[in-house]
């Protein structure tokens, strides 16, 4: 396999991808909550792991190489899926720990503490968020939380979050007795993280191309264990960045997640009148 | 809903108009929401409500939409009991947005599961439900309806989710037929629990069919006759957000949405001119 060094060649998107993919083990279904997360599932599938099961809108198990899709997302698993699941099934797999979940959160701490409902107070909010949809399910039921975070800073980061969704490591954890669903890895744009378990902390795992330990740990809101040794993070093999852009994920939908707000709109109007020249 | 002389070999017709909606639901009801995000949402049965003068409910949803925004932003929410409230990929929801940091209205925050858990105790018909759900996290501090217990079998902690009980769920499918049986095509999130937790349901339908052709999908069939009280027939009933595969979500429509729930003033305009006509 050939490598890509130049940074050019690969967008922070595509090395968050590639890198997310490869944590994908076994015959579980790829939970994607994100655009970024779903295209890693479905690169998974097509070269790490085809045990690997995707699944959305319903549809169980339908075949990874067909293109994402945007507005026309639910007839695509169409003609491959093996099943129709209801949300009660869903869930069967999540309390069996049949799901690997990415979740990009709002806001992540030291201790894996996650939130994607509230910035401030709950009951005084700066700003509301989405509420804590299935954090708070997902974090006490599943093998393991992963996380991917596109704009890696100390408000991302911060030395705790305003509101716990999704329960990490420490004095709640403990207290309520809950033994599963501890944080795993995250990825953000800078480097790749996970969690001592002695202590619950965050550990610099490694530094994505080009980025130093200096601007890590000035966009971290908190002191994260550095080890004494930091590999580089393998960026995206050619392969890898070839299937996203040209077969996976076409229409660029991995770009959403990180999208500037005054430049979604015309994004996603570009992104309708590709789908509708791709798919009609 | 007939049963006339010379008629008893007739199946009973729920079919209703869209505006006796109003007379199904009274102020202060607790009504719960099927669909999700941007995603077959009942935006046909909720633009009624707002065209009526029904207000004080209690909303209930897993996944809140536009459907829960549009509420919010006419004012007729008095409580609203969720998992989540988004535009999915379009963005964060205006009205619950502004509702949250004005609170302006009461807001217990769900997970997923808890809601689950919590409209499967009503349909049970048992006050709780045990679940693991919430452990550790704030929602035990923010949310009343969920309490730490020690479970009798083993003495592990879990969290009693209270049940709800809606006095009417509002669900759009895509066919349904005179006797109430309801076919969706795509996803369908929680709508067949919030039928069976509901005291009635009332269904919207993109195109009511005869019989014959419930009969020729039934694994199709989410939404059995036995929970449906009333039909309405609603061509593009979900608005704006997709119907599979009936229509795709509508994102000029939703942009729009978006700029004109920007301000509160904008969207008095919105309703006027969308909603209220």
């Amino acid at each position: 396999m050939q490598t890509t060094n130049q940074q050019e060649e690969y967008a922070p998107e595509e090395l968050l991808i590639s890198r997310m993919a490869k944590e994908m083990k076994g015959e579980m279904v790829g939970g994607a909550a994100t655009y970024c997360s779903m295209v890693a599932v479905k690169l998974a599938q097509s070269l790490y792991n085809p045990d690997l099961i995707d699944m959305s809108g319903g549809l169980h198990h339908f075949d990874s190489r067909t293109p994402m899709a945007f507005l026309a997302a639910e007839s695509l698993g169409r003609g491959s899926a093996k099943a129709r699941v209801t949300w009660e099934e869903l869930f069967g797999m999540v309390f069996r720990q049949k799901f690997i979940v990415w979740v990009g959160p709002a806001q992540i701490d030291q201790y894996g503490n996650a939130n994607i409902s509230v910035i401030g107070d709950w009951n005084n909010p700066k700003a509301a968020l989405i509420g804590a949809r299935g954090l708070p399910d997902d974090s006490v039921h599943l093998k393991a939380m992963n996380y991917h975070v596109v704009d890696h800073s100390k408000r991302s980061f911060p030395a705790r979050v305003d509101f716990v969704c999704a329960v990490g490591f420490g004095e709640a954890r403990e207290k309520a007795g809950v033994r599963d669903g501890c944080p795993g890895v995250v990825v953000s744009n800078l480097g790749v993280f996970d969690f001592d378990e002695a202590s619950g902390k965050m550990r610099l795992q490694s530094l994505h191309p080009g980025v130093s330990i200096e601007e890590v740990k000035e966009k971290t809101g908190f002191e994260l264990l550095i080890p004494s040794k930091i590999p580089e993070t393998e960026p995206p093999t050619k392969e890898e960045v070839d299937l996203i852009r040209k077969q996976i994920d076409p229409l660029g939908l991995r770009f959403l997640d990180r999208m500037p707000r005054a430049n979604m709109k015309d994004y996603l109007c570009q992104l309708i009148q590709r789908e509708s020249e791709l798919f009609k | 809903m007939r049963e006339k002389e010379g008629e008893k070999d007739k199946v009973m017709d729920k079919l209703m108009s869209l505006k006796s909606l109003r007379a199904e639901i009274r102020s202060g009801d607790t009504i719960v929401l099927g669909g999700g995000g941007l995603v077959r949402k009942p935006m046909a049965l909720v633009e009624e409500l707002v065209r009526s003068d029904i207000t004080d409910l209690t909303v209930v949803t897993v996944l809140g939409g536009p459907d829960v925004d549009l509420l919010l932003g006419a004012g007729r929410v008095k409580k609203l009991i969720y998992a989540y409230v988004g535009f999915d990929f379009a963005g964060l929801a205006p009205n619950f947005r502004r509702a949250r940091e004005e609170k302006r209205v009461e807001f217990v925050e769900g997970s997923e599961y808890i809601l689950i858990a919590a409209l499967e105790a009503g349909a049970k018909e048992i006050p709780f439900m045990p679940v693991r759900s919430g452990l550790g996290s704030d929602l035990l501090r923010i949310n009343p309806t969920l309490k730490e217990f020690i479970s009798p079998f083993g003495g592990e902690k879990l969290v009693a989710v209270k049940a709800i009980r809606p006095d009417v769920a509002l669900l759009h499918v895509n066919y349904a037929d005179a006797p109430g049986y309801g076919q969706i095509l795509g996803d369908r999130f929680l709508d067949p629990l919030c039928a069976r937790a509901a005291k009635k349901t009332i269904l919207s339908a993109e195109k009511v069919v005869e019989t014959k052709k419930i009969e020729e999908q039934p694994a199709d069939t989410a939404i059995l006759k036995l929970w449906t009280h009333g039909v309405i027939e609603a061509p593009g009933g979900a608005g704006f957000t997709s119907c599979y595969p009936n229509y795709a979500a509508d994102l000029s429509r939703i942009q729009d949405y978006l700029e004109q729930a920007s301000s509160k003033e904008k969207f008095t305009g919105y309703l006027e001119k969308n909603v209220l006509r």
